[in-house]
């Protein structure tokens, strides 16, 4: 299989990122984990990724925050945001700011693969 | 009232000189002129004192004196005679005589012996009203500590005809209904054939007189007419007096008796004080009863409020918890999920028993996201996020984000044209994703679930019928209680959030259920809510 895109997943709940990696690479795209919004950063330094996969809530910075900084250096990078808490002011926020879509915890799987086809193919 | 005195003498002249005399020392006096005469008009008439010569031809003085004590044992009696012999007085006054006078008789000697034998008989009487004070006390007191308005009328009853000596009697009160008539009460002494609860018309009679003039009356058979009932009893007399609260007449207190030398009249007054107690009684009965009716419904209302207290105080402790479990419990679930994802892609081409315990895994990890989901909405019910929604759209898009199980049919009847109404569409989902999910489960052979839709009123309603297994009239009560919960799994909060979100809308949830044959839960919505700012919230606070 040839290597799709890169996705940058950054949740702190270690879990979630390891099966969303694991299932994501099954398909064929390259992952790379990050658990907070400055190492998101970090990694955004070093690597252009295709889509930034990413919880809403984090400790030190939240999505919509690492989002807005994540923009600032990569300009045309899609963001699809994950949350628990879907009725929060924060998804608004995050569609505002340019967020592709904000799912809700727990991740329909089908829907968000599908999503991510569509956005990075 | 005067005294009545019935003078005997064989000799006319005596007789008139007696009456005479006695007339004019303010006495009624009338006469008799022979022992037989006195006995037939002592039977016929009520008399005071007995003046009577010993010494007739056809009855004697001292005989006559007999069959007056047994006409009535209380008549104050005085012998006339011409000699007197020692063992003809101790006769006398073995049966009763009060004195004795001795012909020629000197007229001031004469009236101190009457005016002695009419102070005894005054005090006799006095006795018999002072002696009925004591029974008529007890009988106030018993009166006023019973509250059941029948006990009410027969302890009355009994105690008048126990005091007066009488062989029958009847409480009777008039019909509120139809003022023409009377209903019995209570009644002694009365063939079976009119029985308690008998309506009769008031008409003309004696009754009718007391009802009018609220006054009671002592009737003589020979004298004057008696009652209708007390008539068809063989009665001698009669005694009737109203039971009535001031110019309130509600009614009569009868009695009657069949042997006439009873001092009857002088229960009158004893009985007007009895049947005015009874009236006053009776009307306080009536009052506490309607006291207590007022205090019954009073407790009810606090206690519903004390139990809608409760409900709200539980339900909040239960969202506080219900919160930080569901936020515990959600993150690992969704991990496990995802994990079981992954496997499930992984291993596609498994042999068929792996496949088998993916799906288990997907199945039970489903299963309680819908309990932490339940947790979650539970306490996340805030006040509705209002917009206009399209009721029937938000019933067909729950129904297909929730998959139908095989066997089971869903028939939807629309209302020809809904309107839109302000509410909370996700939340209203919520509501009908419960009710949904409920009918699925009540139907695990398969049935049909109804969903109609309809305008009543200033109302939508909508209506979820399944032909389940029905729910158990003694559960039916706890549905909406939180925790209540009669599945296997399950902890009892679907129906709660359901009710907590219908009435965050101010509307109503009611249901209905058959053993056997299925439930219907029917929400009402209103078209446009009263007053929104009245809505109190509900639930915990939305975390985060």
């Amino acid at each position: 299989m040839s290597v799709k895109k890169s996705i940058l997943i950054v949740d702190d709940d270690e879990g979630i990122c390891e099966t969303l990696s694991d299932i994501l690479e099954t398909l064929g795209y390259r992952t790379v984990i990050a658990a907070d919004g400055e190492e998101a950063l970090a990694c955004i330094q070093k690597e252009d990724f295709a889509l930034v996969l990413m919880d809403l809530r984090m400790p030190k910075m939240n999505g919509v925050q690492a989002y807005r900084e994540i923009r600032k250096r990569r300009p045309t990078v899609e963001t699809i945001m994950m949350t628990a808490y879907a009725t929060s002011e924060l998804v608004q926020e995050a569609l505002r700011a340019g967020a592709r879509a904000v799912f809700p915890k727990p991740l329909a799987m089908d829907r968000l693969l599908n999503l991510i086809a569509t956005v990075c193919p | 009232m005067n005294e009545r005195i019935l003078v005997v003498d064989d000799d006319s002249s005596v007789v008139n000189l007696f009456i005479t005399l006695l007339k004019s020392a303010g006495y009624e006096a009338e006469g008799a002129y022979g022992g037989q005469e006195a006995i037939e008009r002592l039977s016929k008439a009520q008399f005071d004192v007995l003046l009577a010569d010993v010494k007739m031809p056809d009855v004697d003085g001292l005989e006559v004196l007999r069959r007056a004590k047994d006409l009535d044992p209380e008549i104050a009696a005085v012998l006339i005679t011409g000699y007197g012999t020692m063992e003809m007085a101790i006769k006398a006054m073995q049966l009763g005589a009060e004195g004795f006078v001795l012909k020629p008789a000197e007229v001031p000697h004469l009236l101190a012996i009457v005016a002695h034998a009419v102070e005894k008989r005054r005090l006799i009487r006095e006795n018999i009203r002072l002696k009925a004070l004591l029974p008529l006390f007890e009988i106030t007191k018993r009166l006023a500590s019973e509250v059941d308005l029948g006990e009410l009328n027969e302890l009355a009853l009994d105690f008048a005809v126990r005091e007066t000596g009488a062989e029958g009697g009847m409480v009777l009160l008039r019909d509120r209904a139809s003022p023409g008539t009377l209903s019995l009460a209570a009644a002694r002494g009365l063939p079976s054939a009119l029985k308690q609860g008998l309506t009769i018309p008031v008409g003309e009679g004696p009754i009718a007189q007391v009802l009018e003039s609220n006054a009671g009356r002592l009737l003589v058979a020979d004298v004057e007419p008696l009652s209708a009932i007390a008539n068809g009893t063989g009665a001698a007399w009669e005694l009737c007096v109203p039971l009535s609260i001031g110019d309130r007449v509600l009614g009569a207190l009868d009695v009657w008796g069949t042997r006439r030398h009873v001092l009857t009249e002088d229960y009158l007054p004893l009985l007007s004080t009895l049947a005015g107690q009874l009236a006053v009684t009776r009307e306080n009965a009536l009052l506490y009863q309607h006291m207590e009716n007022m205090v019954e419904e009073r407790t009810r209302e606090l206690r519903r409020a004390q139990e809608q207290l409760l409900r709200s105080e539980r339900l909040a402790a239960i969202g506080q918890l219900a919160a930080s479990v569901a936020h515990e419990l959600r993150h690992p679930l969704g991990v496990m999920r995802q994990s079981a994802y992954y496997l499930s892609m992984k291993l596609q081409d498994a042999d068929e028993k792996v496949r088998k315990h993916l799906n288990i895994l997907e199945k039970e990890i489903s299963a309680s996201d819908k309990i932490i989901t339940d947790l979650m909405d539970f306490s996340r019910v805030h006040k509705p996020d209002l917009t206009l929604v399209d009721v029937e759209k938000l019933v067909d898009q729950t129904l297909a984000d929730v998959e139908t199980p095989a066997g089971v049919r869903v028939v939807r009847t629309r209302a020809p044209e809904l309107p839109p109404i302000m509410a909370d569409g996700q939340q209203l989902q919520q509501a009908f994703r419960n009710l949904i999910f409920n009918a699925y489960q009540a139907m695990p052979d398969g049935g049909t679930l109804y969903i109609t839709t309809a305008q009543v009123g200033e109302y939508l309603e909508i209506s979820f019928q399944d032909t389940g297994i029905g729910i158990a009239p003694a559960h039916l009560e706890h549905i909406f209680e939180p925790l209540f919960t009669t599945k296997e799994r399950g902890i009892g909060l679907g129906l709660t959030i359901c009710q907590n979100i219908v009435e965050q809308h101010q509307g109503t949830i009611e249901v209905e259920s058959l053993v056997g044959q299925g439930t219907t839960f029917t929400i009402r919505l209103p078209i446009t809510p009263a007053d929104w700012g009245s809505v109190e919230l509900g639930g915990a606070p939305p975390p985060g």
